[in-house]
């Protein structure tokens, strides 16, 4: 067990949630990231859509400050330095992948997110029956992809 | 006033999210490959996340209003479960990439 990254994902994990209680607290607004960027570019609601921007630059610019700060604070896992890894399966994957995430985030009504982390927060049984589909069916994806075709890569 | 609440909220969960070392797929699939070296990290995020978040929302709930009121203030239901039949929409993050998968309706979920 590493516990270094265990407590660097615990610490992680609570600002994500100071983060979600914040845009709670001043917005009114759960912290769903998948909803958040969707409506911001399909439907771009007026007056509706500054924050959703700001909030989108803010969450890139996090991970931009630890790397230019730099520290050894970012952990991609054998690289001090890098705080945003590769793509696991090269880029064409990804942006296959990321159109999948996003049809399911909008049939799903949610992400990781929205669910995961504000959902569950609320008690909701829709997040919970979301959150354990997604992480079962990630779960059953990876073992399908690495250890039946993959061999155990 | 709210878009630069909103930015510092989401420059939190940005370095939430950096910091927790999930901007790394590796970790991610490290957490997801419960059959290769088992990576609990994520775990230990999302349960940060969701203790903070309830402990949170309990305290922000309270108030009627949020502090910078939106017209059209959104929450979801609690108990829409039926209504969007999560069994037939969800949606999975997975994959050697992230993939999105819809389960079929079960036998049992009648709607």
């Amino acid at each position: 067990m590493d516990w270094t990254s265990n407590l660097q994902g615990l610490a992680g994990g609570i600002l994500i949630g100071i983060s979600a209680t914040w845009l709670m607290a001043t917005l009114g607004r759960i912290t769903g990231i998948s909803g958040i960027a969707g409506t911001l570019v399909t439907t771009r609601p007026k007056g509706d859509s500054a924050w959703r921007a700001a909030f989108l630059v803010g969450l890139v610019t996090g991970p931009v400050v630890l790397v230019l700060v730099g520290g050894g604070l970012g952990n991609v896992v054998g690289q001090p330095n890098e705080v945003i890894g590769d793509p696991a399966g090269g880029v064409m994957l990804m942006l296959i992948a990321g159109l999948l995430v996003g049809v399911g985030t909008g049939l799903g009504s949610g992400c990781t997110s929205g669910h995961g982390v504000c959902g569950l927060s609320r008690l909701s049984p829709r997040s919970m029956a979301a959150t354990v589909t997604f992480l079962l069916s990630a779960m059953a994806t990876v073992y399908i992809t690495r250890h039946v075709i993959g061999g155990g890569a | 006033m709210r878009t630069l609440m909103a930015y510092a909220a989401g420059l939190l969960f940005g370095l939430g999210l950096a910091i927790s070392g999930m901007t790394d797929p590796a970790r991610v699939l490290g957490f997801l490959d419960i059959a290769g070296e088992w990576d609990p990290t994520l775990a230990f995020v999302l349960g940060g996340a969701v203790i903070t978040t309830f402990i949170g929302y309990r305290l922000v709930l309270r108030r009627s209003s949020p502090f910078l009121v939106i017209n059209s203030t959104y929450q979801p239901s609690v108990n829409s479960i039926a209504a969007c039949s999560v069994g037939r929409r969800s949606l999975a993050l997975a994959g050697g990439f992230r993939a999105t998968v819809q389960v079929l309706p079960s036998p049992r979920s009648s709607d």
